[in-house]
């Protein structure tokens, strides 16, 4: 009998070492992420039912224009006459949140009303917005699935593939598509373009949570204007240039612009350039690639040196929306809603503030501006794999939270419960602090109505927001890769874009030298950008076949 | 340190005119002052170390009370406010999410630290008695825990799994033993003279009698430091909140006041309908009031640990 040698230290590396290796390999397999052709297939889109339960002057439009309203309906028709529409086990809800966290359920007099209006406990497990990409493919990886989450775009959030959408969530494409979305007559109110992205894998495999197509405006302190005695409507980049100089003050410390790269996508529409991607007969060029992105980064650089941007412009960052709202900065390019907020947040301390809108002029006589597109979502609501009556009980109370404006469900969703969370002022709903915080619970983040315009507080902007979404919609310029997947565009983009970013904000900064963009392109196109497009070429194919 | 300095003998027929010690404001006895100007540049940069350290403090303490004109007025940040308003805390205490959140972390802080106290110093006491059983093995392992952390997910399966997804022991378990901590102490555990243990033994003390009342005692100091460690790690620490914790209610303080600071909530980033909103108290006074609020517990802590610092931070320096 022979002696068998003790484990030595090589032969342990060398056994952990295989163990390892195979372990791994068991773990990735030969797992191949869905041709995009497959993934981006098409399916019947649910049919477009609009509501047409409140009045208005100010109706929505088929080219996307949001409804106004400058009161509120002062009998607000019930959503649901014959009661809760939703009754059954309860309903748990991941998803995220910009505000502060709201008081828990039992604190909530708002969110009880709501849990009772549904028919059932709604559970959200909120997270912070910033901290939600990693919650949400840690949650998918620990196999324990809430009932519904939401699922931010591919481009932020690279979990979110199809294959994955494929073996864990429901396809609600026989409850959803063309006219059976009648059983759910809320969600049918919501615009086609919000259905578009939640197409995946040749089926309806999302919620919509919509938003405005029209963009957001480049937002003007009318009133620091009017003092100057200047006219903020100017026709061409040259008249703007004027309009910056002449609305600068530094000594009184008032600059005309702040962000640097709003200000790039700003200059970019006035070029007529694409909306990230251009499509041109099934042929797909990103905005970084074309020459309109290197005027752009020169004309923020001369901006920067006529002295028109904020001497912090580019050491600071999220502090534009308060330069806006204390005037240090007087034009600001944001989203359609944060109209609102800056009354909402700034008018109290900002006298006479007095806010209105301009559309990214033309270039010259011969360029063209152009508005881009928004998203037609924030983003989507999945619906994990369940029995069929279950899915209907989660669509129903997601029906509900989808009651639009004038409604009851409405009134309570946005604004809470007369008494404690808001008085009246007429007919219109106003606030109290406790109804403020109540009111943080991220229904909007499950699904929501089609975006109005509406603010109680001071219903005479509503018409001007309002002109500002007609005019917009005029001059669109959609991203044709918005309602797409590309495997490569969610893995590689936040990486390449972090050192794009870093680059193009030190050329317009004058930091780096305007020839170092066409290398960093010259790497994305080889690395990743190249494969993008030509998934995203494939996946356009298949979505218009 | 103040050094008195020698004193002139009088001379004989002469009155004294001084007989009282002067005073050196050298640092070093024997060494001189330093002419007026330098010690006034000396001076001055400490004061400007001082400001650097003090001036944030202020303006976020007086941010968090100034009034909401003034803050806009200043672009952001008050040295100095005018008329005092505790509107900020009044919101963030109102609501009962940031006193809910304060009473989480100080609770998870206080058990977390005693359970961690209590296993890191047995673990240390076991691996620095070289005979003890399996020490090398479990000394091994714990040096290896050091090599390779575990991921985010199999620490998120392994918190599934024992079922503590929404329970407050996720917040303690998953971190209780902290390796760098417990090889510390075993270092300070190991030299210790080792006669005092014989001589207990000889007494007949068992292990359990000679680590609390001889070894324990002994190291108040750097269990001390080490207490400080692991409550300040438990403070602090807010992404495991984020991971395991999907009930709001059960924040800790630190994930709430993520939800404030760093995601500058109080605004919409434009993706939220603030239509609704009613006036909030402005986002950096909020912010400044959730800080103080936040340092608070660890300012009231740090002066009854401070006089074992300056012993125990040397443990790891010089020892190990």
């Amino acid at each position: 009998m022979t002696m068998q040698p003790p484990l030595n230290r090589r032969g342990f590396l060398a056994t952990a070492a295989g163990v390892g290796a195979g372990l791994a390999l068991t773990g990735c397999g030969d797992f191949k992420p869905r041709p995009a052709a497959l993934a981006n297939a098409n399916a019947q889109l649910p049919t477009y039912i609009q509501y047409k339960g409140v009045a208005t002057s100010m109706p929505a439009t088929q080219d996307g224009v949001s409804a106004g309203h400058q009161h509120f309906p002062a009998d607000p028709p019930k959503a649901f006459p014959d009661g809760p529409p939703a009754k059954g086990p309860d309903i748990n809800i991941m998803n995220l949140i910009f505000n502060p966290v709201p008081p828990p359920v039992e604190k909530n007099v708002m969110w009880q009303a709501l849990n009772k209006y549904i028919g059932c406990d709604i559970n959200f497990a909120i997270t912070p917005v910033n901290d939600y990409p990693q919650k949400f493919a840690v949650t998918l990886a620990g196999g324990d699935l809430p009932d519904a989450m939401l699922m931010l775009p591919p481009d932020q959030n690279s979990a979110a593939t199809p294959d994955m959408l494929h073996a864990l969530f429901e396809d609600l494409t026989p409850h959803l598509s063309g006219d059976n979305i009648r059983d759910y007559p809320f969600l049918a109110n919501i615009p086609t373009d919000s259905w578009r992205p939640c197409v995946r894998n040749g089926g309806i495999y999302a919620l919509p949570m919509p938003r405005p197509v029209s963009g957001g405006p480049l937002y003007t302190r009318l009133d620091l204007f009017k003092k100057k005695d200047l006219d903020p409507n100017p026709k061409t980049w040259r008249e703007f240039v004027q309009l910056c100089k002449d609305i600068t003050d530094p000594k009184a410390h008032q600059y005309a612009l702040g962000d640097p790269v709003t200000t790039w996508n700003l200059v970019m529409q006035m070029l007529g350039a694409p909306n990230w991607w251009r499509e041109e007969g099934g042929r797909f060029t990103h905005h970084f690639e074309m020459e309109e992105c290197k005027q752009a980064m020169d004309a923020v650089n001369q901006l920067k040196k006529a002295g028109v941007m904020h001497p912090d412009a580019f050491a600071v960052k999220g502090k534009f929306k308060e330069w806006f709202g204390n005037g240090q900065i007087v034009m600001h390019p944001d989203a359609p809603v944060a109209w609102n907020d800056f009354y909402t947040l700034y008018g109290p301390v900002s006298k006479g503030m007095d806010i209105g809108y301009m559309l990214p002029p033309d270039w010259d006589e011969s360029t063209r501006g152009g508005q881009w597109q928004g998203r037609a979502n924030y983003a989507t609501l999945i619906i994990k794999k369940a029995p069929k009556a279950r899915i209907k009980q989660i669509l129903r109370a997601m029906n509900a939270l989808a009651a639009p404006f004038g409604t009851d469900g409405y009134l309570l969703r946005k604004y809470g419960v007369q008494g404690p969370d808001h008085t009246l002022k007429g007919p219109d709903p106003i606030p109290t602090p406790q109804g403020t915080s109540e009111t943080y619970l991220p229904t909007i983040f499950a699904t929501d109505s089609p975006f109005t315009l509406y603010y109680p507080q001071k219903p005479e902007i509503v018409p001007d927001q309002y002109a500002f979404q007609k005019e917009a919609v005029k001059k669109l310029i959609p991203n044709p890769a918005e309602a797409l997947y590309s495997a490569t565009d969610a893995k590689m983009t936040k990486l390449f874009f972090a050192t794009l970013d870093s680059l193009r904000m030190g050329i317009m900064q004058g930091r780096d030298s305007p020839g170092e963009w066409d290398g960093a392109i010259k790497n994305w196109r080889q690395k990743a950008g190249d494969k993008m497009r030509a998934e995203y070429e494939q996946a356009w194919e298949a979505r218009s076949s | 340190m103040t050094t008195m300095s020698p004193t002139r003998p009088s001379r004989p027929g002469r009155p004294t005119r001084d007989t009282k010690p002067r005073r050196s404001y050298s640092a070093v006895p024997g060494e001189s002052p330093g002419s007026p100007p330098w010690r006034a540049l000396k001076s001055l940069l400490l004061l400007v170390c001082v400001l650097l350290v003090v001036v944030p403090f202020l303006a976020i303490i007086s941010t968090s009370i100034a009034d909401p004109t003034q803050i806009t007025k200043a672009g952001g940040f008050v040295l100095w406010p005018d008329s005092p308003t505790f509107d900020s805390y009044t919101a963030l205490l109102s609501g009962g999410l940031v006193s809910q959140a304060m009473m989480v972390s100080v609770g998870v802080t206080v058990v977390g630290t005693a359970l961690s106290l209590v296993t890191s110093v047995m673990l240390a006491y076991g691996l620095s008695r070289p005979g003890s059983f399996g020490h090398k093995p479990v000394l091994m392992l714990l040096l290896m825990s050091l090599l390779f952390v575990p991921g985010v997910i199999p620490t998120y399966l392994m918190v599934k799994q024992l079922g503590l997804i929404n329970s407050y022991w996720s917040l303690i378990l998953p971190t209780m033993i902290n390796a760098f901590n417990v090889i510390v102490l075993r270092s300070f555990f190991m030299n210790l003279p080792r006669e005092l243990i014989d001589a207990a033994r000889i007494d007949g003390a068992s292990e359990w009698a000679i680590l609390t009342k001889i070894v324990i005692p002994l190291s108040k100091a750097s269990i001390g430091v080490i207490g400080l460690f692991y409550a300040v790690t438990y403070w602090n620490a807010f992404f495991n909140a984020l991971l395991f914790m999907n009930d709001a209610s059960k924040w800790p303080m630190q994930l709430v006041l993520r939800t404030y600071v760093v995601n500058n909530s109080t605004l919409s980033g434009g993706q939220i309908d603030v239509a609704a909103g009613a006036p909030v108290p402005p986002a950096q006074s909020l912010q400044a009031a959730i800080l103080v609020l936040s340092i608070v517990p660890i300012v009231l802590v740090y002066p009854f640990v401070q006089r074992h610092m300056n012993k125990g931070v040397m443990i790891g320096a010089v020892k190990g």
